[in-house]
C-alpha cells in the first residue's frame, strides 16, 4: 500500500528509467533527484534495474576502450585503400 | 590536380578513421570493408555535390552513416522494437520483477563468449535506435554531437537510450543471463 501511494506520488517505474539514462549523462534539478532517490529508495526492481543498467553502461564503454584486433589494422588498411583505388579509377573507365 | 590524385589523398587520409568507425557500428570486419569502399565510391561519384559547407571528414561520416543504417535495415528487415507497454503495466510499474545480474561488468568484458552474445543482442536493435546507442558511447556521451548527427531532439535521445537499454537487458537476460 505505502509502496502503491509512493509510486503514484513521486515516479512511476517507467519513468524512473528514462530519468536514470538522463541523469546517467548530466546532474539532474533538485526536485527531480529528489524524486528519484525517494523512487530507489522504495523501489526494489528500480533498483535492480539501476544496478543492471550501470552493468551495460561499463560494458559499453569498456567495447570502445579495447576495440578487437587492432593488432593487424595497418596492413588491412593498407590492402583496403589500394582496394578503394581500383574501385574509383575503374569506375572512371 | 585531377580528381583521381586528389582523392588518392583523401582516400590515404580518411581510410583508417572510416573503416575504425564502421568496424565499430557493425561488428564484422569484411562487411565494414565492403562498406567503406562504397563510401568511398559513392563519395567519388558525388563530389561535385559536397559543398565545403561541412567538413570533409562530416561529410564522409554522413555517407558512412547512411551505408550503415542500409546495412542494418537489409539485414535485419523483420526487427521490429519493441513497444514500452512490452515491459511496464497501464500504471507505469515493472512487469515483471527485476533482478540484479550476479556477474561483474569487469569479468563478463573478459569473457569472449559473453562478448558474442552482448554484441548481437545490440545489432538486434532496431536500426533507427541501434546507430543513436553506438554514437553516444563512441561519442563519450556528447549528447550535441549525437543528436546533431542524427537530426534529433535531446529528450528523444534520452527515449532511444531508455527503449535500447530495456531491449539489450531483455536480450542478455535472455540469452545470457538465462532469467
Amino acid at each position: 500500500m505505502y509502496s502503491t501511494i509512493i509510486h503514484k506520488l513521486f515516479l512511476t517505474c517507467q519513468e524512473t528509467t528514462l530519468l536514470l539514462e538522463v541523469k546517467n549523462n548530466l546532474p539532474l534539478s533538485f526536485i527531480q533527484n529528489i524524486r528519484l532517490q525517494i523512487h530507489l529508495y522504495i523501489c526494489k526492481n528500480c533498483q535492480s534495474y539501476h544496478q543492471n543498467l550501470k552493468t551495460i553502461d561499463k560494458i559499453l564503454e569498456g567495447n570502445i576502450m579495447n576495440p578487437s584486433a587492432e593488432g593487424n589494422n595497418d596492413l588491412k588498411c593498407q590492402q583496403l585503400k589500394t582496394r578503394i583505388m581500383k574501385n574509383i579509377t575503374n569506375e572512371k573507365k | 590536380m585531377n580528381l583521381i590524385q586528389e582523392f588518392e589523398k583523401i582516400v590515404d587520409s580518411y581510410t583508417t578513421k572510416l573503416y575504425a568507425r564502421a568496424k565499430y557500428l557493425i561488428n564484422n570486419e569484411e562487411d565494414a570493408e565492403d562498406l567503406v569502399q562504397d563510401v568511398f565510391l559513392a563519395a567519388y561519384k558525388q563530389y561535385d555535390t559536397y559543398q565545403q559547407k561541412s567538413t570533409l571528414t562530416t561529410w564522409l561520416m554522413s555517407i558512412l552513416n547512411n551505408k550503415v543504417a542500409d546495412y542494418y535495415r537489409k539485414k535485419y528487415k523483420q526487427v521490429q522494437e519493441i513497444n514500452i507497454e512490452h515491459y511496464f503495466n497501464k500504471d507505469g510499474t515493472w512487469k515483471e520483477k527485476q533482478i540484479v545480474w550476479e556477474e561483474d561488468s569487469e569479468v563478463l568484458l573478459d569473457n569472449k563468449e559473453f562478448k558474442n552474445v552482448f554484441d548481437q543482442c545490440i545489432d538486434k536493435l532496431p536500426s533507427k535506435w541501434n546507430m543513436p546507442f553506438k554514437m553516444y558511447y563512441l561519442e563519450n556521451k556528447k549528447t550535441e554531437l549525437v543528436c546533431q548527427e542524427f537530426q534529433i531532439s535531446t529528450t528523444n535521445l534520452w527515449k532511444i537510450l531508455q527503449r535500447g537499454r530495456l531491449q539489450l537487458k531483455e536480450c542478455l537476460e535472455k540469452n545470457w543471463f538465462r532469467l
